[in-house]
């Protein structure tokens, strides 16, 4: 007998299997953590939303509707945790703008591959709207369908694919002597 | 494949240690007892909506502002804009469809445009036309903190906040049935006003509030 679907494991969880709960854990946190911090830039901040996302999983398991794909629900809550996130960092920039005691790089820590090039790809990334980064982090970075993606983000099939494919332009502009090296 | 796409396809891996230390911190959180719902939330709202406003009309029954018969009379707009607000309540509250929180929304516009629509020409009053919205907003401000609550189990969102926030404001125009002789100018002005004051309240208030959940 093969892995119980997602949706099963939910179904368990709802029922108040903590089992359930571990297998969910384990199969998503990496992919949830690796969508967060390709949208928050900040090691320790994916850090504390990963664990916000799973809290908010445990906390709302009432509103996931029964059947529904799992993975979308749990971007859908990561993306929201990210964005209230990066709204109050963005706040707080602001106003420690005003008081000229700005200190701003966000850490980024890179793994895997040319640091160099990591730290350039998530700079590139950081310029994209957040709908665009987004939709470029969970499509080409998590592999989800844009059907996924759209689940996830409370949108269109076909607003997900435009932003998924205007972030990607931009990106590929951007990097462009990435090709020629 | 591009470089670029090479790139993408390479997600930061996740430190095994931060995995477990994030397990162990939601270790609590799963031995607290759940059972919490937000259908439960729901029925919590609407069931407060329409105590306080017969809480409110027994008041005025009492304190002889108004009479029984008077008040049964406008029972039908009382009942439909509070069974409006019923359904908004519901679809600020219900896990996040756009298209249901945009049928709260209509709901409430709906309902405003029949309190107004339901007002002839009405009768003269010796007391100042703003007593109404400033009683109406303060009988608001129990069923806001109570919507504020509700809310805070879900992903904060603009949309949701209004159509609780209007959910709420249809109280205050049940309230404004009850007792209220003057005309459907003063209705407009003044208990939409109340209305809309309540709804801009929820809006900025939800904003404010920090989430427990960020399920949508």
């Amino acid at each position: 007998m093969g892995d119980p679907t997602d949706e099963a494991l939910m179904t368990r969880f709802q029922a108040g299997d903590e089992a359930a709960f571990d297998a969910l854990y384990h199969r998503h946190a990496g992919s949830v953590h690796g969508f967060i911090a390709g949208m928050v830039r900040e090691g320790a901040l994916a850090d504390d939303l990963l664990q916000v996302t799973f809290m908010s999983m445990i906390r709302s398991v009432d509103r996931y509707q029964t059947g529904a794909p799992v993975a979308p629900w749990l971007y859908s809550i990561a993306a929201n945790a990210a964005r209230d996130a990066l709204r109050r960092r963005k706040r707080g920039v602001e106003e420690l703008s005003a008081t000229g005691q700005l200190e701003v790089e966000p850490r980024v820590e890179p793994s895997g591959g040319d640091p160099g090039l990591r730290r350039e790809l998530q700079t590139a990334l950081d310029t994209l709207p957040t709908q665009q980064r987004e939709a470029v982090v969970l499509h080409k970075v998590q592999g989800l369908s844009f059907e996924e993606i759209a689940q996830a983000l409370g949108t269109t099939v076909t607003a997900a694919r435009i932003r998924a494919h205007r972030g990607y332009q931009r990106l590929r502009t951007l990097l462009a002597h990435l090709e020629t090296t | 494949m591009s470089k670029l796409d090479e790139l993408l396809g390479r997600p930061a891996a996740l430190d095994p240690a931060t995995l477990r230390r994030a397990r162990q911190a939601l270790a609590a959180e799963l031995a607290a007892t759940r059972g919490a719902s937000w259908q439960a939330d729901v029925r919590r709202l609407i069931g407060t909506l329409w105590a306080v406003a017969a809480a409110v009309a027994a008041a005025m029954i009492a304190g002889g502002q108004t009479t029984l018969p008077s008040v049964l009379e406008r029972a039908v707009p009382i009942a439909l804009v509070l069974l409006l607000g019923s359904v908004g309540a519901w679809a600020a509250v219900a896990p996040r469809r756009t298209l249901r929180l945009s049928v709260g929304v209509m709901a409430a516009a709906l309902g405003m445009a029949a309190v107004v629509w339901a007002r002839g020409e009405g009768h003269p009053s010796t007391s100042p036309e703003w007593v109404c919205t400033v009683s109406h907003v303060a009988i608001a401000l129990g069923p806001v903190a109570l919507a504020l609550w509700a809310l805070r189990r879900g992903a904060p969102h603009p949309l949701r906040s209004l159509a609780a926030g209007l959910a709420v404001g249809s109280l205050c125009a049940a309230v404004g049935e009850l007792a209220c002789t003057r005309g459907w100018q003063h209705v407009a002005v003044y208990h939409l006003g109340a209305w809309a004051a309540v709804a801009a309240l929820t809006v900025v208030a939800g904003a404010l509030v920090k989430p427990r959940s960020f399920a949508p």
